[in-house]
Order: structure tokens, then C-alpha cells, then sequence
């Protein structure tokens, strides 16, 4: 801010801000950095210190190795790929087509269509009521439990529609002058002038479809069917020592086998940096958008 | 002059409502999937809760083929001493979770706003932001790799300093410590941004003319930036209030462990092992319907009292 003068009591509060501020940066993110380090501790290190150290005196890249030959991670990036790329265009898809018909004040019956939406929120349907809807759709234990139940959304809907109203009438009509029919507005007029829309809402839903393992959880209990983020908790949540789990998820066999072979934690941890490398390669482009989004989100829809 | 006059307002009118017909069309197919979807996957299993709660369900038999039991299911659930302890934790974690979480992102941002240097204001919340994007099982990596009692980094450190360290896994005293404090900890830096905004919003000439008149650090937070956010507290503080409910039912999912059931478990959790992985549907069905009757009535409430108190709602 300005003034070049500052008074004493103002320099002890700006240090003092700047280190609260540091630390509370420093705190995001020197957890993960224990992580990395616990992934390229090597076995001689844990015998010799009885645990993991901040600084390994020595490191290997096992754990690593051994994940990606054997790992399960591997199998379960495919889910998590196709999950993303078809879960995100899929909710795309919908949530843009209703935004837009919700944008036009032309549209008959606009009111109660948004009713709709709102009531939407207000309930939250019950876990088994839920599970039998989508069990009676043959969803459940399928692939398609991933992409189709959640892929209407009133919160994606309302932004897409915000952002919709918010795009000058007049190019719309200048074209529809020029003759050009609905189809040819929406794809020649609309559509390329929402990229920042759909890319913002593109990314925070594909972040989430990497990120979700609840569904994998609840309702697709197949091992062959778990993304990422299942695969990773599955891991995590596993105890070689009691032989079952901490979570309350059930024993396997393949997992104890590839476990038993190496620190059990490095290895855990090479997964967890594993699982986070895709997360850091998007963040850039998550922090180019999600403040906009953020902010269309909250000016209501 | 008079015919072409008359004749072409027609010609234009008759044309539009053709376009507008065919308009109509078009914007109820591009409507149609989004409202089929919100009704199959949220107003279905809403509208067959009321069957299920009052009936005998059995998967097999289905919901018409299952018999009526009358209020049943409901009196299971009242009996169940599993309920009341459900719901006493619910409130208990989600308001711990409220009073523990609600300032420390208000602190954040305001300090961060007031920092000089652009550079690390820009930097500080690139780093605060990127937990919120992180899954909760990388979380809980996180949590492993510091706390595991066998080897965690900060175990080890205290044994080497000679200090016994606590299993916080084995002592259900740690449980929600441990989940409120990773909570903070994934969504501080995310919980800024809203402030941030509001922050933004401030005319600088308010601080300029606070400069002048010789006003010091506190008497500028004071008369300026708390007024400049506190529309934004407030509605938060009174929107937080329709999620009591829900206390995080991922992260106590992966936190939680039957070791410490007594103060972790959740609606959501029990509803989920009991009602479903144990085959109780028409109780956990029952327990599902008043999480959502109250859930409602809070997102209701809350919706009202943000429109008096803050002047704008969830809608």
C-alpha cells in the first residue's frame, strides 16, 4: 500500500505479518515434502534411525520402481483417465445445454425450471434411496457409476447460466440477421466466445473426478473398476501387520504380496506422490481460472 | 405507404413467433437431459424414501414387493443407541469444525491483504490454495507420513528426543483433533478467497485517508477492513449453519477407525455400515430421511437468515 514513512508499531506489524503468512505457507506445504522424503527412504535408513527422518542420510528410488513395474496404480490410472475425460465432458455437456436454455428469457416456463433446480438443493436424497436408484439402472459395480449419476448439477448449471446472460444479445441478433440459424449461433457465436467458462468448470470438474474414491466406496466395490485416488486409499487404509485395515475396508492378498517386499511406508508414500503429480501438472492452469469461477459461483445464481 | 406499413409489422411478427417457435424447441432439447437427470438422480430417490421408510425393504422383493410395516423402521431408529450417538457426534464435529475453522482463513486473508510485497502476497496464497485440490486419501498420506506410530517423521523425532510419543490412531482422545486440524489445514488458503474479494472491494482511498489522519495498523483493521468483510462473515457464518449435518463424511471415512467408533462415527459413516454394507436398508433408510428432514429445515432456516442478516441468500 502507500506511505513511506511507517511508524514503528506499523514495521513490527507488517514482519509480523509476513511471518505468520510464511509460516502458514510453509505449513501447506512442508507436510508433503515429508512425504517425498519418506518415498526415498531406503530400509537400512528406518533400521538404523527406528523410523523416518526429515533428511535421509542416503536415498533410493525403489519404491518408485517397484510401484510403477508392479503397481496397481498403473491399472487404475486408465480408470482415472477415461473417468476424467468422459465424466468431464459428459457433465460439460448437460450443464452448458441447460445453462444456456436457462440464459434465454425467451424460454417458456423458465421460472419453474429454475424452481426445479433450487429444490434440487434443498434435498439431499438419502445413501440407500440413492443406491437403489442407481442399482435399479444397473449403475452400480459399473463404470457408468462414475460418470452419469452426478453429471447434471444446479451449482454448474447456474454459473453456465450466469456466464450465458452475461454475453452481449446484440451478437446473437447481428448473426440471426446475417441468417444464420440457432445451431449455427451456438456453435459460431457462443460457444467460442466461452472457453474461459467451460475450462474453468472443465478443470474443477475434472479434479474432482480424480480426486473422488467415496464412489469407488460405496457403490463400484469392484477392484478392477478403482481409479487412482480408491487404489491409493486401499493402500493407505492397508495394515500388513494385522492383516486387515485400518478403515474398515477388506483384506487382499495381491496388495499384502506386493507390500511385504519392501518398507511398506516408503512404498505408500512413492503412491502418494504418484497420485499427486497430475494434480501439480493442472494447478497452474486451476489457479488461472478458479478465482473466476469461484467468483460467478458466489455472486449467486 | 399505408399497405406496406400495415403489412410488414405482420410479415415480422408472423416470422418471429415461427422463429420463436422453433426456438422454444431447441431450448427445451438442450434443457431436457439436465432436468431428466435431476429428477431421476435427486427427486426419485427423494420420492422413494417415503415407501422405503414405512415399509419392510428387502432388495429382492423390491420396493412395491415389500411389505408395509408401518412406523417400524422409525422406532428402530429412535431405539437404536447407535442414533443418538451418531447424532450427538454429527453435531459435535461439524460445530468443533465450525468454531475451530471459521477465523483462522479470515486471519489469513486479512493479513495477507495488508502484506507490501505483491510478490509473496502472490506467492503465499499459490501455496495456501493447493491443498483445497488434493484428495483425501493424499491427505491422509500426509497424516501417515508424520503421525504413523510405528515410523512417522515427527514420531521418530520425538523418540529420538527421548519423549515417549502417544499413538494418536490407538487414543480415541486424537481423533477429532486430528481431522479438524488436517480440515484447516486442506482449506485455509481456499477459504481466503472470498474474503480476498471482499478485501479487493475496499476503496484504497479509505486507507490513504486513514494514513493521513495518522491512524495506526489495528485502528485501520478496525475501522476499515473488519466493516469491509464483515457482510461476508456473516453470511457464511449463517450458510454454515445448513450443513451441521454434514461432517465431512470422506474425511471420517478414511480417518476413522473402529478403534474410535465412540466419537467418530457420523450419520453418514453409520448410514453407510450399518444400513447398507450391513443389509439394514428400511433402518438406515429411516436414519437417512431425518438427516434430510432436518438438513431441510436447516438449509431453510439458514436461507432466511442470511436474506435478514446479510441481505443476500443461497438463492
Amino acid at each position: 500500500m502507500i506511505g513511506t514513512r511507517m511508524t514503528t508499531s506499523e514495521r513490527i506489524f507488517q514482519i509480523l505479518s509476513h511471518i505468520i503468512v510464511i509460516l502458514v505457507g510453509l505449513a501447506c506445504i512442508v507436510p508433503f515434502l515429508f512425504v517425498i522424503s519418506a518415498s526415498v527412504t531406503p530400509m537400512s535408513v528406518l533400521l538404523e534411525k527406528g523410523g523416518y527422518v526429515m533428511i535421509p542420510p542416503e536415498i533410493n528410488f525403489y519404491a518408485y520402481q517397484y510401484s510403477l513395474q508392479t503397481s496397481l496404480l498403473l491399472d487404475a490410472l486408465l480408470i482415472s483417465v477415461a473417468r476424467v475425460l468422459v465424466g468431464t465432458g459428459f457433465s460439460l455437456l448437460i450443464n452448458s445445454m441447460a445453462g444456456y436454455a436457462l440464459s434465454k428469457s425467451y424460454l417458456k416456463g423458465r421460472k419453474f425450471f429454475i424452481q426445479l433446480l433450487i429444490i434440487s438443493f434443498l434435498f439431499g436424497p438419502g445413501l440407500i434411496p440413492y443406491y437403489v436408484v442407481c442399482r435399479t439402472l444397473h449403475l452400480v459395480n459399473r463404470f457408468w457409476m462414475y460418470v452419469i449419476p452426478g453429471a447434471a448439477g444446479a451449482w454448474t448449471i447456474f454459473i453456465f447460466r450466469q456466464f450465458f446472460m452475461g454475453l452481449p444479445i446484440e451478437l446473437e441478433e447481428a448473426a440471426r440477421l446475417d441468417g444464420a440459424n440457432e445451431w449455427q449461433i451456438l456453435s459460431r457465436v457462443v460457444l467460442p466466445l466461452s472457453t474461459p467458462v467451460f475450462a474453468a468448470l472443465g478443470l474443477f470438474s475434472a479434479v474432482g473426478h480424480w480426486n473422488d474414491f467415496m464412489t469407488s466406496v460405496i457403490y463400484v466395490r469392484d477392484p478392477k473398476l478403482h481409479p487412482v485416488a480408491m487404489v491409493l486409499q486401499r493402500l493407505l487404509v492397508f495394515n500388513p501387520a494385522v492383516g486387515g485395515s485400518v478403515g474398515g475396508s477388506f483384506v487382499e492378498k495381491e496388495m499384502a504380496e506386493k507390500l511385504s517386499a519392501m518398507p511398506a511406508q516408503s512404498v505408500k508414500m512413492a503412491n502418494v506422490v504418484l497420485a499427486t503429480i497430475p494434480i501439480l501438472i493442472v494447478y497452474p492452469f486451476l489457479q488461472k481460472y478458479f478465482a473466476k469461477g469461484m467468483l460467478t459461483g458466489a455472486i449467486k445464481g | 405507404m399505408d399497405g406496406v406499413i400495415t403489412v410488414r409489422p405482420a410479415v415480422r411478427e408472423k416470422r418471429y413467433s415461427l422463429f420463436s417457435i422453433r426456438r422454444q424447441w431447441l431450448l427445451y432439447v438442450l434443457l431436457a437431459p439436465a432436468i431428466l437427470w435431476i429428477v431421476v438422480f435427486n427427486f426419485i430417490p427423494t420420492l422413494i424414501t417415503i415407501p422405503m421408510v414405512f415399509k419392510d425393504y428387502n432388495i429382492m422383493k423390491g420396493i412395491w414387493g415389500s411389505p408395509w410395516n408401518g412406523m417400524e423402521n422409525m422406532r428402530a431408529a429412535w431405539e437404536s443407541p447407535d442414533f443418538l450417538r451418531v447424532l450427538r457426534n454429527t453435531l459435535e464435529i461439524s460445530l468443533l469444525r465450525l468454531s475451530a475453522g471459521f477465523f483462522p482463513p479470515i486471519i489469513l486473508a486479512v493479513l495477507t491483504h495488508e502484506l507490501r510485497s505483491a510478490r509473496i502476497r502472490n506467492v503465499a496464497q499459490s501455496v495456501t490454495y493447493l491443498p483445497h485440490f488434493l484428495s483425501w486419501p493424499i491427505v491422509w498420506g500426509i497424516v501417515l507420513a508424520l503421525l504413523n506410530p510405528a515410523d512417522g517423521v515427527l514420531v521418530t523425532a520425538l523418540r529420538q528426543l527421548g519423549i515417549k510419543p502417544v499413538d494418536v490412531f490407538l487414543e480415541q482422545v486424537w481423533f477429532r483433533p486430528l481431522l479438524i486440524v488436517s480440515g484447516i489445514w486442506k482449506e485455509i488458503g481456499w477459504g481466503t478467497i472470498i474474503y480476498l474479494a471482499a478485501l479487493s472491494g475496499i476503496e484504497p482511498e479509505l486507507y490513504e485517508a486513514a494514513t493521513v489522519d495518522g491512524a495506526e495498523w489495528y485502528q485501520r483493521l478496525w475501522h476499515i477492513t473488519l466493516p469491509g468483510i464483515k457482510p461476508v462473515m456473516v453470511l457464511l457464518l449463517t450458510l454454515s449453519v445448513s450443513g451441521l449435518l454434514n461432517a465431512g463424511f470422506e474425511q471420517v471415512y478414511l480417518f476413522y477407525s473402529p478403534l474410535n467408533y465412540q466419537v467418530s462415527d457420523i450419520i453418514d459413516t453409520w448410514v453407510f455400515r450399518k444400513g447398507l454394507l450391513g443389509a439394514n436398508y428400511a433402518l438406515g433408510t429411516a436414519v437417512g430421511f431425518w438427516k434430510s428432514v432436518v438438513g431441510l429445515i436447516l438449509i431453510l432456516t439458514a436461507n432466511k437468515a442470511a436474506k435478514q442478516f446479510a441481505g443476500q441468500g443461497i438463492w
